[in-house]
């Protein structure tokens, strides 16, 4: 197995899970529901990835907000079929609770009294306003969670001009110290403490997807406790790695870190929350990805519980899973269950300096883009790349089936086949051939998106006659950063969802959002396109759906992408493990794990 | 035995160590450090907070004021701090890989010189006969194929073929478990690594047995009578073990390099394995930190070797 | 083999010529090497492999980056496919035929670029000695210092990917042997009575070097040299194992047996192949070298 160190936007499917899984024919693992429990209540997996880091202000990777949501609380979970519900906060926030206010700007939000953090210390609204102040002055990753929050800018221009020296820890010290003092610039106005208990939000205007997208757990909304941060002898930087700093309101705390070895979870004693948990302790090994196959091995000797969780949903080898499909013993511990992630070719339309027959709008342009995107045969890549295990066809459009803004299957009229038409609209808008003479497709470095690219460059060679050039490039950073910089003809791109709502997908890839933070792959922005995502991002998600599959027919229309695949995830489990996905929503919470008498 | 010029002779290797660990840790940090991509940049890190995150870990520096205060802060003995994990202190990491590191080569050199020796010996009082051909033959078909060609194989034995003839009763976990693994796990890995570097050793042995045979004076003791494995064990073996002290220093740095490789087959968590790892997570801090001290090792481990020649060849001296 | 490494300034080179005539040197050292069995059959060996990769260039089976339906994947042997097909359907056959191009570019490439680096190195710092010396010495110790695999990765990262940049890549990390023993060569050989009859009949250094020293220490070099191949083809099979080596969809032997250990559970066969081929191809380079240096080492006694 090749490393693949790219992380792509990832939060972890087991987070929010999918309300189709079910019917989406995944085979069910074999846990029995009823059963004694065993009296050694120890989960034991292995993840494939170091974590890069367990602030929740700067979090980005799938394994570690898989583990720290189970550490870490925001003011609301997602339940098992993706409604929001209390978590710190005691009730959600409604336009009939009085919640929200009638004009959508205003949130008043109430905590748990019983909330506590794992070292005894209560949460309080202060903890909230650090906690969030912490995370946008930080720049984490998903701090744009919290841009529609009154102040946000404010507070990210503040804290993103440190004292300039040459020492480093200044910018992430620096903003520890300001907090501390109590420094307004670094809080956002918008945020405030009306008293011990209460927290208000003021936006700028009304947000539909905000109190979503504040509910991803294992991120920037979740609480931490300002008292241990900010004590002395802590640092700054890695103040996550000790287990006595690693402090949340969640139902596990750290209790052993051997870096790029192994670590070491155990249930705090009387938790606040519910359900109250039942597994003891969980030891987790940090593996190379290099050794899944005899990991897998070492699962079927019972040296493991789970295969797959910590966002190793696809760490199985394709040749394991095959030769466990045909091993009837061992396939009943395999479970099968669609991820939501879609791979797509990018076009370049927005970047005239990068060059290739596909920039602009016009009818050579859009009729090229529709010759390659009908050339590529989608269900032969999933059946033949990924032997319609580790993938099945984006027929849907570009939002994973099972999320709420796909559009069902074959709705995306840009994941059809046809050879024919392909020829005739090439023959049409390029008959001498000089326009797609030196056609490239990047992507990055990884054995399944090699194949992918073979797979491709067959198919253009095929039903074109083309000649791809294909270009590889093995340093992730670099490919993303060019392929942001929208330095590519034709890439490989993709998303993994962070929450169920549309607005994750569309304010983040194209438009005018994403042309401001500078990730517009494609460069792809249009006026039309950006009035109705704007409308839509201020409604609430029943009136503002509609207006969202409106952008996704935009982007067919104007063929802005060619579909490829949806992933799909596969874990093994073993059939003495009861509560570890087993239901609809495919989840990673371990308070409802159970490990029955084996 | 410790003489002056022994001293002397110490203090100018230690001189060159540390002038070479200076020039590599150079040459490797600027190399490393002026590659393009960073261990940060992801689909949602980038723009103002790429550059952010660079700025914390002083990444925004012109490369050589990097490397003066690497320099520094490596004379107090801080190697830096990874990127991959942000924040983690290398040393303590990269002390406690070495020692993963020292288990796996100390047990392949025990290895090595056990089997290359005892195959040199029995060759080279055989000598041209069908066993010896068969020893010389093992002793290249050692160094020719490929190490991870034994690990594929050994996995694919101990792994798929035992436990599937034997419905799981035998069966080998090819998977490192804890920082030191057990005896069981250090066995497969530690034979190969050791099987890899033992032909030169029987080569080596198997010519100085073959010369001191011919000498004088084991005509003599064997002109006295005593019995032919007494002579050969007592005197000839003694002799003989000289050129393999000799070339105890390169057999060092073979397993050091067979250990990379060994290592990354195995995941085993040592220094071999985190060099890969941090190249291709682009965490060059970890990368430049593993790269010295292995300089380290080989420095010092060529001169106990050679302070070791003169205890063994009282002939030699410095 | 190589031989084995030792800190230069600790003792002079091993081995040399003696001053034979140049002629009955060669004549005698092919016969000798006719007589060695074992060196032949790897010869022979060799040969046919060189044919199969040259072959390649123009005709493999099929195009060893088709990829095929996946009713096609991870077959065993058979007789569309002699070797089987691996996780995309691609014949396996074409793909180690490919390999063993790749395989003997490396090679021979690197030990080409290995001889010209170490021959000039070795000949300036044996010839002019003094504070040259010193300084190419120092420079070959830091070299003996630090593991030639890291080296080999690092600057193949910086370097890019592709055939020439690991065939200079594998070359820093070899290249002192070969620069140690033309060094010693040009030590002894300077001294001789006939490089002072040129010297004095007013010959350039340079003319001396090449028409001179270099030609009557041809023997070992060569032996080197071939000594340096096996070594490279390992390199380069264990970093495209690692995936840092040759890219897709290039086949080589290191990537084969890299993807057939992901596939052991399904197909076993895929990592034999290049397993054997491995093994084979380098155990028959060892023993070539082994009976050239064998066959030019006149001390040797049979």
């Amino acid at each position: 197995m090749r490393p693949n160190k790219l992380t792509i936007g990832g939060i972890g499917l087991g987070v929010l899970g999918l309300l189709t899984a079910a019917a989406c024919g995944s085979t069910s693992s074999s846990t029995t529901t009823s059963g004694a429990l065993a009296s050694s209540q120890v989960l034991h997996f292995p993840v494939f990835q170091d974590p890069g880091t367990w602030d929740p202000g700067e979090m980005d990777a799938e394994v570690d907000t898989e583990l720290m949501q189970n550490v870490f609380d925001n003011l609301w979970r997602f339940d098992d079929n993706l409604n929001i519900i209390p978590d710190i906060a005691s009730t959600v926030p409604t336009q009939a609770n009085g919640g929200i206010s009638s004009d959508g700007t205003t949130y008043t939000i109430h905590l748990n009294p019983k909330a506590k953090f794992s070292n005894g210390d209560p949460v309080t609204s202060k903890d909230v306003l650090y906690s969030w102040n912490r995370a946008v002055a930080l720049h984490g990753a998903y701090s744009s969670i919290l841009s529609a929050v009154q102040g946000y800018s404010d507070v990210q221009k503040a804290a993103g001009s440190p004292p300039s020296s040459g020492t480093p820890t200044t910018f992430q010290a620096n903003i520890e110290k300001q907090l501390a003092a109590g420094n307004s610039s670094f809080m956002m106005s918008g945020l405030t403490a009306t008293d011990p208990e209460t927290v208000q939000i003021k936006l700028a205007s009304g947000c539909g997807w905000c109190l979503t997208a504040w509910t991803l757990e294992g991120t920037v909304g979740a609480i931490v406790d300002e008292k241990v941060i900010d004590a002395p002898g802590v640092d700054p930087v890695n103040w996550w790695q000790t287990p006595a700093n690693l402090v949340g309101t969640g139902a596990y705390k750290l209790t052993a870190y051997t870096p790029k070895q192994s670590m070491t979870f155990s249930q705090v004693p009387n938790w606040w929350g519910s359900p109250k948990p039942t597994l003891k302790t969980i030891n987790i090994d940090i593996k190379d990805p290099s050794t899944a196959p005899t990991t897998v091995d070492a699962f079927f000797q019972k040296g493991y519980d789970i295969i797959g969780y910590g966002g190793d949903s696809g760490i199985i080898p394709l040749a394991n899973i095959l030769a466990i499909q045909a091993n009837s013993r061992e396939k009943a511990n395999l479970l099968t269950q669609p991820k939501g992630r879609t791979t797509w070719v990018s076009f370049n339309i927005g970047y005239p300096a990068t060059g290739g027959p596909f920039v602009g709008e016009s009818a050579a342009a859009k009729g090229l883009r529709l010759a390659f995107a009908l050339a590529v045969d989608k269900q032969g890549l999933a059946t033949t790349v990924c032997h319609n295990l580790i993938c099945s066809a984006a027929t849907g459009g570009l939002i994973t089936t099972g999320l709420v803004g796909n559009g069902g299957p074959n709705s995306d009229p840009l994941a059809k086949f046809d050879a024919t038409q392909a020829k005739s609209l090439l023959k049409q808008y390029d008959p001498t051939g000089a326009l797609t003479k030196n056609v490239t497709y990047s992507y990055n470095a990884g054995s399944l998106n090699e194949s992918v690219a073979e797979y491709l460059q067959s198919q253009w060679k095929t039903n074109l006659g083309l000649n791809v050039t294909l270009n590889s490039v093995s340093d992730a950073s670099i490919f993303i950063n060019n392929r942001l910089e929208g330095k590519y003809v034709m890439s490989r791109d993709g998303w993994q969802f962070d929450y169920n709502h549309p607005q994750d997908w569309y304010d983040n890839l194209w438009g005018v959002y994403a042309t401001s933070a500078g990730a517009n792959t494609s460069g792809f922005d249009d006026p039309q396109y950006d009035s109705i995502l704007k409308q839509a991002d201020a409604e609430p998600l029943t009136t503002a759906l509609p207006l969202y599959n409106q952008l996704g027919q935009i982007l067919q229309t104007d063929v802005v992408y060619i579909p490829l695949y949806y992933s799909v995830g596969n874990f093994l489990i073993q059939s003495y493990v009861s509560g570890a996905g087993s239901n609809t929503a495919f989840d990673h919470w371990w308070n409802e794990i159970k490990i029955l008498s084996h | 035995m410790l003489t002056r010029g022994t001293l002397i002779y110490i203090a100018q290797r230690l001189a060159l160590i540390v002038f070479t660990l200076i020039a590599v840790s150079f040459l490797v940090f600027v190399t490393v450090h002026t590659l393009p991509g960073n261990a940060f940049e992801s689909d949602r890190v980038h723009g103002r907070a790429l550059q952010l995150l660079l700025h914390e870990y002083g990444l925004d520096q012109p490369v050589l004021v990097q490397y003066w205060n690497f320099l520094l802060n490596a004379l107090h003995g801080n190697l830096g701090v990874s990127f991959q994990i942000r924040g983690l202190p290398i040393t303590p990491l990269v002390m406690r890989e070495l020692s993963v590191s020292a288990e796996l080569g100390g047990t392949a050199l025990l290895i090595t010189i056990g089997l290359g020796t005892t195959f040199g010996v029995i060759a080279a009082m055989r000598q041209n006969s069908w066993v010896d051909y068969t020893l010389t033959s093992i002793a290249v078909v050692g160094y020719s194929v490929p190490s991870f060609v034994f690990a594929g194989l050994g996995v694919l034995i101990f792994s798929y073929f035992l436990p599937s003839v034997t419905n799981g009763v035998i069966s080998y976990p090819a998977i490192w478990t804890g920082t030191y693994g057990t005896l069981v796990e250090l066995s497969l890995p530690a034979i190969i690594l050791g099987f890899y570097t033992s032909g030169q050793v029987t080569r080596i042995t198997r010519a100085a047995m073959l010369e001191v045979l011919q000498q004088d004076y084991i005509r003599t003791a064997r002109a006295k009578g005593l019995k032919t494995r007494v002579v050969t064990i007592r005197h000839a073996l003694r002799n003989a073990l000289i050129p393999v002290i000799s070339i105890l220093g390169p057999l060092v740095i073979s397993i050091i390099t067979g250990s990379v490789i060994i290592e990354n087959i195995f995941g085993i968590p040592g220094l071999g394995k985190e060099f890969v790892e941090s190249i291709l997570a682009a965490d060059y801090n970890v990368t430049v930190a593993v790269f010295t001290v292995y300089a380290l090792l080989i420095g010092i481990a060529n001169l106990i070797v050679d302070l070791l020649y003169t205890v063994v060849d009282p002939r030699i001296r410095y | 083999m190589a031989t084995i490494a030792t800190p230069v300034f600790e003792q002079e080179y091993a081995g040399g010529t003696v001053a034979r005539a140049q002629v009955g040197l060669w004549r005698d050292g092919f016969r000798r090497l006719r007589r060695n069995r074992l060196a032949l059959a790897a010869l022979v060996y060799l040969i046919l492999l060189f044919l199969v990769a040259i072959v390649a260039i123009f005709w493999t089976p099929y195009n060893p980056a088709t990829i095929l339906p996946n009713t096609l994947t991870y077959l065993g042997p058979s007789a569309g496919h002699p070797l089987g097909t691996d996780d995309l359907g691609r014949d396996l056959l074409s793909r180690m035929m490919q390999g063993a191009q790749i395989s003997l570019i490396v090679g021979l490439g690197t030990s080409l670029v290995v001889l010209t680096i170490g021959v000039v190195v070795g000949l300036i710092a044996g010839y002019f000695r003094g504070w040259v010396d010193t300084v190419i010495s120092v420079f070959i110790n830091i070299f003996y210092g630090i593991p030639g695999i890291l080296v080999a990765i690092v600057l193949y990262l910086v370097l890019g990917r592709g055939l020439g940049n690991i065939m200079l890549a594998i070359s820093a990390t070899v290249w002192m042997d070969m620069a140690r023993l033309v060094r010693g060569q040009a030590f002894s050989i300077r001294e001789r009575e006939f490089i002072e009859a040129a010297r004095a009949s007013g010959a350039k250094s340079g003319k001396i070097l090449f028409g001179h020293i270099l030609p009557n220490s041809l023997g070992p070099i060569i032996v080197q040299a071939t000594f340096v191949i096996p070594i490279a083809i390992l390199t380069e099979a264990f970093l495209s194992y690692l995936g840092l080596g040759i890219p897709s969809p290039l086949a080589s032997w290191g990537s084969i047996a890299s993807e057939g250990y992901a596939a052991l559970p399904l197909e076993p066969y895929m990592m034999l192949w290049p397993a054997i081929a491995l093994s084979v191809t380098l155990l028959a380079f060892n023993f070539l070298g082994d009976g050239l240096r064998d066959a030019f080492d006149p001390r040797q006694r049979r």
